[in-house]
């Protein structure tokens, strides 16, 4: 290249070409912009407001009860932003062209999906699980909910946000593989509301959906599993935990793996 | 850059559900040239250029960039190369300024001085200094355009690939991406498409058409526009031609002899097949006849447009 002698080069090779900067732009596309305290004002907004009018407002409210009301808001509304957060950033850009013009720079394809798997894996984390719940727990302590302890508390959070990383990277992998964004979209969303119709029809599932996380089972099985793992309790299956986070790996893989050969 | 030639492909194909969009193509980009890249929608221009890029695959053949295989070392080449696309989409909620700094981010990393620098100068190169920050999104057409060609020289690139480098700008705009253009050629070699063919005329030193996927014509531009159907001379009189036509269509070293005729005047174009002999006695012959006025003679330069539309409507020209 000529003229560039006062330059200092980029020196990343392999996966990692053009990372630093992908993943630089993906972060602050959460943290430099207005969209980490938007999105900490929704989810505040819809978790902690509605966990306050139960705490404090509902007549006879049974407090033991109290982590599992939580549980439900926390862990079925923020799943649905997450696929809609997700359904454009690899399907838009491939069809906008932004996808073609970033990778005719000296960037891998890897390095492009983890720029969108990461930033995001992380912003969703903080602004729709660990904000509101940080609020969450000094609202439950207040009321005398019955938390095992911090530590469970946030190991609780923790498979929350293992919730949103599986319906992220179902997004992410769908993104990669279509170029629908009506399936992109569709699909997770149909699971996500569809989860209730197969554990109806085979209750066995409760071992691996991902809506045991969050929501009961059902009457004859007991409590979902967070509010059994902040409670302090032994959850009825660690299935869902587990199924969740080989999916996670499974989707992740399969995305970074399908988009190398991926024509632009 | 030592390199002779900066881009070679060997057979180079693509096909889509069956369609070829791209037959087997052999070219060669000398270092340092400007190569104008012709062809109809649909000719193939973008996926060769994609297929240069990495950003699709070949069917069959391959290509070699700087001596290296556009597939096995696309990251490496891409470092050394700027790319504008055909229609630029940039992120929409970057700043022009950021967009120049995001790409130059891919290639070097300091000093920061220099960075800023840098961008002044291409936002300066492309008349948007007054609108660094303004987001892509409120730009026109046009000034996308710019920040396109902008972003594709940020890094110095010894290879320049543009797809349509000056659609979307006003007159003014497109002479200054020629001059630009003409400018890059001591350090930069450019291949660049476009339907524009008297911007091709204007700059570039060689030339190729394609035409259904298909190398129709090739070679240094001054062969495209001399044609392929030998030497011919087109001569503008005045007066009663009759008899000398028919003289100078008579002789042996004439091929043909097309005649028209308008305001008053006929012009003829005449095929020759021993430049020498014409070129001596041509003219002579004609003015051997007292009663004709010679207003114009000379020998016949093709317009691009005419070998263009030549090629593209099916007849045969060029150098390949």
């Amino acid at each position: 290249m000529a003229g560039n002698s006062e330059f200092e080069l980029v020196q990343e090779q392999g996966w990692r070409r053009g990372l630093r900067n992908l993943m630089r732009q993906g972060f602050a596309g959460w943290w430099k912009t207005s969209s980490w305290w938007v999105q900490t004002l929704i989810w505040a907004g819809i978790i902690n407001f509605i966990l306050a009018g139960v705490l404090w407002s509902a007549q006879g409210f049974d407090v033991q009860e109290a982590l599992s009301f939580y549980a439900i808001f926390a862990g079925l509304f923020p799943p649905i932003a997450v696929i809609i957060i997700m359904q454009d950033v690899v399907v838009g850009e491939k069809l906008s062209g932004t996808a073609a013009w970033v990778l005719s720079k000296p960037a891998s394809r890897t390095a492009f999906i983890l720029s969108k798997l990461a930033p995001n894996a992380v912003g969703v984390a903080a602004t729709m699980v660990f904000f509101p719940g940080l609020l969450a727990f000094v609202q439950l302590m207040l009321a005398g909910a019955p938390i095992a302890s911090p530590l469970h508390f946030l190991v609780g959070l923790g498979i929350f946000v293992l919730n949103l990383w599986f319906y992220l990277t179902l997004t992410l992998m769908l993104g990669v593989l279509t170029n629908s964004r009506a399936a992109v979209i569709a699909i997770p969303m149909a699971f996500a509301f569809g989860q209730q119709y197969l554990l109806g029809m085979a209750p066995v599932l409760r071992h691996f959906l991902p809506w045991t996380l969050s929501l009961p089972p059902g009457e004859a099985f007991g409590g979902a599993i967070v509010p059994s793992v902040m409670a302090g309790v032994v959850p009825f299956s660690w299935g869902p935990v587990i199924f969740v986070s080989v999916c996670i790996i499974v989707f992740s893989v399969v995305s970074l793996w399908r988009f190398q050969d991926q024509e632009l | 850059m030592n390199e002779t030639a900066v881009i070679r492909t060997y057979g180079l194909s693509k096909t889509y559900d069956g369609v070829e969009a791209l037959k087997p193509l052999d070219l060669t980009v000398a270092a340092n040239s400007i190569f104008g890249f012709l062809g109809p929608n649909g000719a193939g221009k973008t996926t060769t250029m994609k297929l240069l890029l990495g950003l699709i695959r070949p069917t069959s053949g391959s290509a070699t960039i700087f001596g290296m295989d556009s597939v096995r070392k696309s990251p490496d080449i891409r470092a050394r190369i700027g790319y504008l696309p055909q229609e630029p989409r940039f992120y929409e909620h970057h700043t022009v300024w950021e967009t120049l700094d995001f790409t130059l981010r891919f290639f070097f990393k300091g000093p920061e001085q220099a960075i800023r620098q840098r961008i002044e100068e291409m936002l300066e190169l492309v008349g948007l200094e007054g609108k660094a920050e303004r987001t892509v999104k409120t730009l026109s057409g046009g000034e996308q355009q710019r920040l396109g060609i902008a972003q594709a020289q940020v890094n110095y690139p010894d290879l320049l690939i543009l797809d349509e480098p000056a659609a979307s700008l006003d007159p003014l705009g497109r002479r200054d991406v020629l001059e630009v253009l003409s400018r890059l050629r001591k350090h930069t070699t450019v291949f660049y498409s476009t339907h524009i063919l008297d911007d091709v005329q204007k700059v570039s030193d060689t030339v190729a058409i394609l035409n259904h996927g298909v190398l129709a014509a090739y070679g240094p531009i001054e062969t495209l526009l001399a044609g392929s159907s030998g030497v011919v001379y087109t001569v503008t009189l005045k007066g009663s031609t009759g008899i000398t036509r028919a003289r100078v269509a008579s002789l042996p070293w004439v091929r043909d002899l097309q005649a028209s005729e308008r305001e008053g005047q006929s012009t003829w174009t005449v095929a020759v097949s021993d430049e020498a002999t014409a070129e001596q006695q041509l003219l002579r012959t004609i003015l051997a006849d007292t009663g004709l006025v010679v207003t114009s003679f000379g020998r016949k330069r093709y317009e691009l447009e005419e070998v263009f539309t030549n090629i593209v409507e099916g007849g045969a020209h060029g150098g390949k």
